[in-house]
């Protein structure tokens, strides 16, 4: 080495060059993005650099490393000290999304991260945002996901399918552009007690088995690119240990016994998260079976236990309290010790059920009030709250979930928590519309109220033929509750998609098809939340929550309390927001509806400070059919719309609300309570990816957009219609 | 008056028919939900329940329930009843069967009728209690219950069963009524024409003497398990452990 410099520079080197040369060792991965001494950028700095820097050598160039104007050994100097380093990978300015689900409208191709294991995996690459070549060839890889971290130390492709899958670009746009990935339905969702895997996708454009400057990545940040998931709905890989009873001290007496589940392995297992189970009214807490062995497969420690629920929700949310005191201050002596130590008392979900259900919530509430203090744990411990079909009894004062985690699962063909308008005990969503945390819910079609437990009373009323029955409403919650404690206790963000995509697209297995879900997602304010409008205040139809001019063409446009006013669902002009059953008089949850049957439109000006979106992901909005309406009625069907944003330079882009997947459903064919057919008003959130309004190349400009219009009617969706909406915001992933 | 003494007349006579018939033949002629299912209290699988019939309104003279029996008991460590928004102290009251219509007794999210029970104090004056349940009796058509003494007989004597009506008033949560919920309910109950059953056979001569909730409650589930199995909790624990699932 020291002979071959000499004679390159004719001039000696320094001494110091030449025992940095001879001595450097490979050194750890570089600073990410900081790589001196990578001339060719080839992530490495080996002899091909020196080779580039000598040839160089007293000129200037790429070479002149520390940029004073000349090659010399100053710059030498500046590469051996890099000798042998292994760059980082440059961190691409945009995340390529590459995983998608396969559209047959524009955008064509809906980029999302989730998969079901065995299912058919599609990736899509989008010319107008690449710079791909059509009729090149380029490998593309599925890799085992790393971090960034793990990125900058290792950027060797090596795919987990055995090869990389060879692709040729089409001209022809997106649609023309999307593959599918070979072997992708055997790809494993094994992640030992994660409900999936993840990985990264690359396609390696130089084709040269290492990710480089111009490959596509879908995964180089922490997240993984695709992630293949096991049925949530499937038993979990832990054998479960069941003791029937066991009895807590401290316990209201006659409400002591509980029933306990748990990894049988635990003794080698670290502290698991605990779960406890509320029952309602008349239930018994050996009917929740299904549910605690299910979680405890997955690797929690889970409790169902007797709930003092007849004397109302003050009670059973003492029962629920005094139930998760008691566990965690028995562990050493219930199941004969198994438990000892395992119980991680900073990770708590509370599952209610009716009257446990809100009680769950009002145990929350008082925590948070400081009018109860619990021993072994504290409100931050409480991660998850999840009321199936809760009452609310004790209103916005009482049964309030804060800033919790929260999950609501209710079934539309509730016999008992009805959702009557006559009863606002009956309105669950009351719950979820006071709770200002993460927040997401499940309307299922066809499940009734004891459908969440085994053995209670047949409640259903519903259509005939559209009952899904026990087995159907256990699934829906053995899937959605695990993914809840999953992603808020565990930190699976891949469990996210469950909460929001449509079922047509994401579909636990042992959720059949014909089981219909509507599903919200709500996330907390915070800055990766843009928020529009959210009609709390600027009570004016004319101006936005966020201070924009606010337009519209549409029909009988109302901004009112989600609360129908009449006690009935028999449509009336006098009560525009017939359906809504979210808000007791004391509640302040605000909405918009209004109707159309012509090519319609509601505008929002965004301010200049809130106009640059370019690091948020989605647009969205929670929307449902307004039931009973005329307009819904003659609809008679899943509603679609578009959105428009449109930037400072006035470059208008539309979407439809398909991109999703699935149109917004016609409520629920559920009769009674005034003449009509429709039952409670479904909200979902629509979300649509802001890469899809830069599809194809539109040169939309992300930073600067000026207005967003929601179309309806003509060529933008459905005909004719009526619609509730809430929640219009920017949010990132 | 007269239409009262007749309705009276009335029910006593069917009561008493009714009690009877249930003593000799050991059934009963009131229809109530399907027989016990041992399954539920043990579920390997799903078994869903009855239909959840509608409720009638009440109160009403059509729903009182029958007196299966009644004991005297003393607790000598006092307890806060949840079934009052009070929460007051009681030491004492009565441990009771009833038998109802199984449109009241069906377990329910949404607001159940309140059982209460009145009497006459020896000095005349009505007493109301909001009455106790450890079990809903949907399926069994019995109930167990405990009439609380929340307040002592103003003479210092114990209360008697003289003019003792139980009946069932209005929906709400026990937890929420207090004395004037329930001086409103007397007004309701005599509206609807509920008067004093047949005199009730008190059970044993000197109350029985419990030392405190617990055993209130060991005592209410032993009379579960008689009266009512399908609601019997305490027998889970007895039951083989459920095997592994691998």
């Amino acid at each position: 080495m020291w002979k071959y410099l000499s004679y390159m520079t004719c001039r000696p080197l320094p001494l110091q060059v030449f025992i940095a040369l001879a001595s450097t060792a490979m050194l750890s991965v570089a600073a990410q993005g900081a790589c001196p001494g990578d001339i060719n950028g080839d992530l490495r700095v080996d002899a091909a650099d020196l080779s580039t820097l000598l040839s160089n050598w007293g000129g200037s160039g790429t070479a002149d490393l520390n940029s004073d104007g000349y090659v010399d050994g100053a710059d030498l100097t500046v590469l051996v000290s890099f000798w042998g380093q292994i760059c980082s990978p440059p961190k691409p300015t945009t995340e390529n999304r590459l995983a998608c689900f396969p559209l047959t409208v524009a955008p064509y191709a809906s980029f999302v991260q989730t998969f079901i294991a065995g299912t058919t995996v599609t990736i899509a690459v989008d010319p107008g945002l690449t710079s791909i070549q059509v009729d090149t060839t380029a490998d593309f890889f599925v890799v085992a996901a790393r971090t960034t971290a793990q990125w900058g130390a290792n950027d060797l492709l090596t795919d987990v399918r055995g090869a990389a899958q060879p692709i040729t670009f089409a001209s022809g746009g997106i649609s023309a552009n999307r593959f599918t990935v070979t072997g992708g339905q055997t790809l494993s969702g094994d992640g030992g007690l994660s409900v999936g895997r993840g990985y990264d996708l690359v396609i390696d454009m130089d084709r040269n088995g290492r990710f480089s400057l111009g490959d596509l990545i879908d995964g180089g940040d922490d997240r993984a690119g695709l992630w293949i998931s096991r049925d949530p709905t499937a038993t979990g890989p832990l054998a479960v240990t069941t003791l029937n009873s066991y009895t807590a001290v401290g316990a209201t007496a006659g409400f002591t016994l509980a029933r306990l589940w748990y990894p049988t392995n635990i003794g080698s297992m670290a502290p698991c998260p605990l779960v406890v189970i509320s029952h309602g009214n008349g239930h018994l807490y050996t009917w929740y079976d299904y549910l605690g062995a299910h979680l405890a497969s997955w690797g929690y420690i889970v409790i169902s236990h007797q709930n003092n629920t007849v004397p109302g929700i003050e009670t059973s949310s003492t029962t629920t309290l005094q139930h998760t005191n008691a566990i965690i201050a028995q562990q050493a002596t219930v199941a004969s010790g198994a438990i000892n130590g395992k119980i991680d008392a900073s990770r708590i979900s509370w599952i209610g059920h009716s009257r446990g259900g809100e009680g769950i919530v009002r145990g929350y509430d008082r925590i948070f009030d400081g009018t109860y203090t619990p021993t072994g744990y504290g409100l931050s411990s409480i991660k998850f709250l999840c009321p199936i079909s809760p009452t609310d009894f004790l209103g916005v004062n009482s049964s309030n979930p804060h800033a919790a985690n929260f999950m609501l699962l209710w079934g539309a063909a509730d016999g008992d928590v009805s959702g009557t308008p006559t009863n606002s005990v009956t309105w669950s969503f009351d719950l979820a519309e006071r709770s200002v945390g993460f927040r997401n819910t499940v309307y299922v079609h066809g499940a009734d109220h004891n459908d969440f437990n085994c053995c209670g009373t047949n409640d259903f009323e519903g259509p005939t033929g559209t009952a899904i029955l026990n087995a159907g409403a256990q699934a829906v919650a053995k899937a959605f509750i695990l993914a809840g404690i999953k992603y808020h206790i565990e930190g699976e963000t891949a469990m996210k998609d469950f909460m929001w995509r449509p079922s047509s697209t994401l579909r636990p297995t042992g959720v059949v098809a014909t089981t219909t879900l509507v599903k919200e997602l709500v996330p907390p304010a915070s800055a990766n939340v843009k928020s529009i409008d959210t009609f709390q205040t600027q009570t004016s139809t004319t101006l936005s929550s966020c201070g924009g001019t606010v337009t519209s063409t549409v029909a009988n446009l109302s901004e009112a309390l989600s609360r129908d006013t009449d006690a009935t669902y028999t449509w009336s002009t006098t009560n525009p927001h017939n359906g809504s059953i979210r808000a007791t008089a004391s509640d302040t949850g605000r909405m918009i509806a209004w109707d159309w049957n012509s090519a319609q439109n509601m505008q929002w000006a965004v301010p200049v400070s809130l106009g640059d979106v370019s690091a948020m992901d989605f647009i969205e909005v929670r929307v449902g059919q307004g039931t009973r309406h005329p307009n819904t009625v003659t609809l008679n069907g899943g509603a679609t719309f578009s959105i428009v944003l449109r930037d400072a330079a006035g470059m208008e882009v539309r979407v439809s609300s398909s991109a999703q997947g699935e149109a917004v459903n016609r409520p629920y064919q559920r009769t009674g309570n005034g003449a009509g057919t429709g039952w409670q008003n479904e909200l979902r959130t629509i979300r649509l990816r802001l890469r899809d309004f830069q599809s194809g190349g539109t040169g939309i400009n992300l930073a600067q957009i000026v207005a967003v219009r929601i179309e309806v009617g003509g060529t933008a969706g459905s005909a004719i219609g009526r619609f509730i909406l809430d929640d219009l915001q920017f949010t990132k992933e | 008056m007269k239409n009262a003494t007749m309705a009276s007349k009335k029910l006593n006579n069917f009561l008493t028919a009714n009690v009877i018939a249930c003593c000799i033949a050991g059934t009963s002629s009131i229809a109530f939900a399907q027989a016990a299912n041992p399954a539920q209290n043990n579920p390997a699988q799903n078994n869903p329940g009855p239909a959840l019939p509608a409720l009638p309104a009440t109160p009403s003279i059509d729903t009182v329930p029958m007196i299966v029996s009644l004991q005297p008991v003393t607790i000598k460590e006092s307890y806060e009843t949840d079934f009052r928004s009070e929460h007051q102290q009681v030491s004492s009251g009565w441990l009771m069967v009833i038998r109802g219509d199984s449109r009241i007794l069906a377990p329910r999210a949404l607001a159940e009728p309140l059982l209460l029970a009145s009497g006459t104090g020896a000095d005349g004056s009505v007493w109301i209690e909001s009455v106790e349940w450890f079990n809903h009796g949907f399926i069994s058509g019995y109930r167990v219950c405990f009439i609380p003494s929340t307040a002592q007989e103003k003479s210092g004597a114990d209360r008697t069963t003289q003019g003792l009506r139980v009946w069932f008033g209005s929906p709400k949560l026990p937890e929420s009524v207090d004395a004037k919920a329930l001086q409103s309910e007397l007004k309701e109950a005599d509206r609807a024409g509920i008067v004093a059953g047949i005199d009730v056979k008190v059970e044993g001569s000197a109350p029985k003497v419990l030392a405190n909730r617990e055993e209130l409650v060991t005592t209410a589930n032993a009379l579960i398990a008689r009266w009512a199995p399908d609601e019997s909790q305490d027998g889970a624990s007895t039951l083989p452990a459920v095997p592994a699932n691998k």
